[in-house]
This record gives C-alpha cells, structure tokens and sequence, in this order.
C-alpha cells in the first residue's frame, strides 16, 4: 500500500525546513526581551547572537528528537509524550552536572561568566553545543527517515483516514 | 541594610544577572515548545488528498 506518493526524504526535508523556520520565528518573538534583559546589566551584542546561537539550535534539536518519537510511537501517544519529556529533561540535568560542554543551560551560563574558552583549550562551551545540537538534529531527522521508510504502516505522514460509514452501514443493512 | 529601588538598581546596572536569567526563561520556553510542536502529527487534509489505496 502507498500511503502518499511523496518520498520519505522530501517529507523529511519538508519537516526540517519548517522546523527551521518556526524556530527563527519563536527566536524572533524571543529576541525583544533579550534586549531589554542587556540593556540593564550591558550584555554585548555578541553574547545575545550567542545564546540566541545556542538556544535555537538547542531547540532544533529537540524538535528533531520529537520528530523522531513521533516517527516511532505515533501509536502511542502517551508514551510518546512521556519519553519526550523523560528524556529532555534526564538529557538537560545529566549533562548540565556531568558533561558540562553538552549542556545548553551550561553553555548559555558560561558567556555570562566570560568563559568563552575552555580552560587549556581552544574549545568554547556555546560552541561544543551549538555543534553538537546541529550533529544530533541531523542523527535524528535521518533516524526518522529511516524509521519512516522501514515500514509503510508507520510512515510520518500520519495514518490514512478511516473511512466513514455510510448512513446505511451505520443504520446496520 | 538599606532598601535600594527597583528603579536605582536598574539605572545603575546592579542587576548582573537578568540578562542570563531572561535567556533561561527564553530557553525553556523554546525547549517546551519545540517538543510540542516537534511530535505534532500532519494535518489530515494533505493525507486523505494523496492517499492511495
């Protein structure tokens, strides 16, 4: 059975640019309050164009991840629900404790501290999530096109229609 | 310890930390929505129009 003629990739795709767009949208919503946030302690600019750097490719990650959970548990949607959550909010403490260069909270608290570099190293903290967000992105919408593609029953484009019953299949002839 | 206004901390810029704290907020916010609308399903128009059965 063909659920749409579209290929998986160009949905795929499809999902990534809109993705990217509705995020710059949010950022742009966003950026007011940031402004008005430095005018009062005189944050640079350049610290705004980092964190707004490092909380949309944060956040792109994320959606990437809830792609892929919706990809794989469409079914379910409480699971999906909850394995989301689980693990945003278990990838966010784990890493902001332990593996602080992943981190975004640690990342975006760094510049505030003026610790654009690592300490020995050339490595800035926005950097190593800026780059790891956009490596996890692109893991993830690529799993979720495999995932898609595996199985037509499970295709992203959702599950087809059930048709409706005719006033006489519901009056039971 | 004397009362300092609102108004003399912000004319001063004795508040280091609102910048950081607004860009926390501004990244939970995003968090949360993007895994809102990341894990939003598609829209049954476009599916029943390129169906095939």
């Amino acid at each position: 059975m063909t659920l749409t003629p579209v290929p998986v990739s160009s949905v795929v795709a499809g999902r990534l640019s809109a993705s990217v767009i509705h995020t710059v949208f949010l950022l742009a919503l966003g950026l007011p309050f940031l402004f008005l946030g430095s005018t009062v302690n005189g944050t640079a600019i350049s610290v705004i164009s980092r964190v707004v750097l490092v909380s949309g490719t944060s956040a792109l990650a994320l959606r990437a991840f809830a792609f892929l959970c919706f990809v794989l548990l469409e079914p379910h949607r409480l699971l999906k629900d909850g394995v989301i959550i689980f693990c945003g909010l278990a990838f966010l403490i784990a890493t902001t404790s332990a593996v602080q260069p992943l981190s975004p909270i640690s990342a975006i608290l760094s510049l505030e501290r003026g610790r654009f570099h690592r300490a020995g190293t050339r490595c800035s903290f926005y950097l190593v999530s800026v780059i790891m967000s956009v490596l996890a992105a692109a893991v993830f919408y690529i799993a979720a096109g495999y995932g898609s593609g595996s199985s037509a029953d499970d295709s992203p484009c959702g599950r087809p229609p059930s048709p409706r019953p005719t006033r006489r299949a519901r009056r039971g002839f | 310890m004397a009362r300092i206004p609102l108004t003399a901390h912000l004319r001063a810029g004795n508040a280091p930390e609102t910048f950081f704290a607004v860009a926390l907020c501004l990244f939970g916010c995003l968090a949360y929505l993007a895994a809102r609308f990341g894990a939003e399903g598609f829209s049954n128009e476009s599916v029943s129009k390129y169906w095939i059965s």
